[in-house]
């Protein structure tokens, strides 16, 4: 009868055992775990973006000639515009340095862009992330910032050889150094759970009682963290409060809603790892070369 | 214990439904709402595998999602170690199991890993917008709801497969494999 129950109990026995001794488990196992079926994983995440891809590619050949045309058209009078606006930006680059110059300003770091396909967005209650489609082999490292054409994308939190995790500036993981148009004041971004069938939202806090939302306000980056470059867009201010304090106040932020549906994003790697990743390795030296 | 050819169709059936969801929440995601429907994973492979082959399973479909989750290593595995456990300890009054019993449990625990997952969220970022509650309910109404579906498919779906593979689906019950 007493063995009897004690079997009954058995396979209960048995998972409750394996479940203590995986938590109990050193941390290297569970890395190690996670590391292999990520691996194992990767391939089909990639082999889904690329059907995608694909499926885009023969959607796109539905269309006629008359539609290529006009695309071409169209693309070309972009280029034009974008060929006069980077004119422009050159013209005020070297103005900015030369002013950066006369007060001896710290330069600024530089980033090069690591273009990457959208794999897979994942955007639940609980966190909102995408994967990309670059990884470790493209020079790409956690910490780094990740933007698109309407601005800030958020910040790579995991890397695999060939994919990254992106996390949203719309997660409540997400903080940000940033500053409110062309106020020096230093702010706090973070991002906010977005509610059903709504556009991402934000929230900044720290914003100084002297700014109104009847000035039309736009939060952008900061170069405080180094992670992104200044003045690149975040979102819009919609609402401010004062907080309890009275000293400052807190604002709810309205993010581009093209977030919530990304394709193609840009990884901002910094400019130092990309030097030393560019650079040849240098030969040996001949006294490094002479032995003892 | 002889060798089980079950668990590693088991397996299989539970990779392609953790993908499945996957590519549904990537669709939805220009939508702001998310559905989770891992509760059916647990079901056939507690009802029916010996515990060996049960922690083989549930073990490998636990990690293969935890990898692509944000969430600590082991904790899907627990979630499913845990839902097996429960499903085993009441596994004796089912009686025969109907596919309306099957659908039930998954039903349950399904709502039992939301419940996890959001606990989990809140102990991570206890900073929250309303926006978080609002989302979360519609979320859990959506899921459970899509769940019943997916779960009579994924149950139909894993005997298809069983099939598939030269097995039949009224395995012997845990007690008599052992």
């Amino acid at each position: 009868m007493a063995s009897t129950r004690a079997s009954r109990f058995r396979p209960l026995l048995v998972l409750a055992l394996f479940l203590a001794a995986w938590w109990l488990a050193p941390v290297a196992v569970h890395s190690f775990s996670r590391a292999s079926f990520s691996l194992f994983e990767a391939p089909v995440g990639l082999a889904y973006s690329k059907l995608k891809d694909l499926q885009d590619y023969w959607s796109l050949r539905d269309h006629g000639l008359n539609d290529l045309i006009e695309a071409g058209r169209d693309a070309t009078r972009q280029a034009n515009a974008a060929t006069l606006q980077v004119q422009q930006d050159a013209a005020l680059r070297d103005d900015n340095d030369r002013l950066a110059a006369l007060l001896q300003m710290p330069p600024e770091p530089g980033f090069r862009y690591v273009f990457a396909r959208v794999i897979r967005r994942d955007e639940t209650a609980w966190w909102q992330e995408i994967v990309i489609r670059q990884g470790r082999s493209a020079g790409l490292e956690a910490g780094q910032g990740v933007v698109f054409s309407g601005g800030v994308v958020g910040r790579i939190v995991r890397v695999d050889e060939f994919s990254a995790v992106v996390e949203l500036a719309s997660s409540p993981a997400f903080r940000v150094d940033a500053n409110i148009g062309i106020d020096p004041t230093p702010v706090i971004f973070q991002g906010l759970t977005t509610a059903p069938f709504s556009p991402p939202r934000g929230e900044v806090r720290n914003v100084p009682p002297s700014l109104t939302t009847g000035d039309k306000l736009r939060v952008v980056t900061s170069n405080l963290g180094g992670v992104f470059p200044s003045g690149l867009p975040v979102g819009e201010v919609s609402r401010l409060i004062l907080g309890d304090d009275g000293l400052f106040q807190t604002g709810s932020v309205n993010l581009d809603p093209r977030l919530a549906d990304l394709h193609e994003v840009a990884v901002l790697v910094p400019n130092t790892s990309a030097l030393a990743s560019a650079l040849p390795a240098l030969p040996p030296t001949k006294s490094s070369a002479v032995q003892p | 214990m002889k060798l089980d050819r079950y668990w590693l169709v088991l397996v299989a059936a539970n990779l392609v439904l953790l993908a499945l969801g996957a590519m549904v929440n990537d669709g939805l995601a220009g939508w702001s709402v998310s559905v989770f429907f891992i509760g059916p994973c647990v079901v056939w492979p507690a009802l029916r595998l010996s515990p060996g082959w049960l922690l083989l399973c549930l073990g490998i479909s636990g990690l293969a999602g935890d990898a692509a989750l944000p969430t600590p290593p082991g904790f899907l595995l627990s979630l499913f170690l845990l839902g097996a456990i429960f499903i085993l300890a009441i596994r004796t009054r089912l009686g025969r199991i109907r596919r309306t019993q099957q659908i039930g449990l998954a039903w349950l625990l399904n709502a039992a890993y939301f419940a996890a997952f959001t606990g989990w969220a809140v102990s991570r970022h206890p900073v929250f917008g309303p926006a978080f509650f609002e989302r979360v309910a519609v979320d859990f109404g959506l899921s459970q709801i899509v769940v019943l579906p997916v779960a009579l498919w994924f149950f139909d779906f894993q005997e298809s497969a069983l099939a598939f593979a030269g097995l039949t689906a009224a395995t012997p019950r845990a007690e008599e494999a052992c």
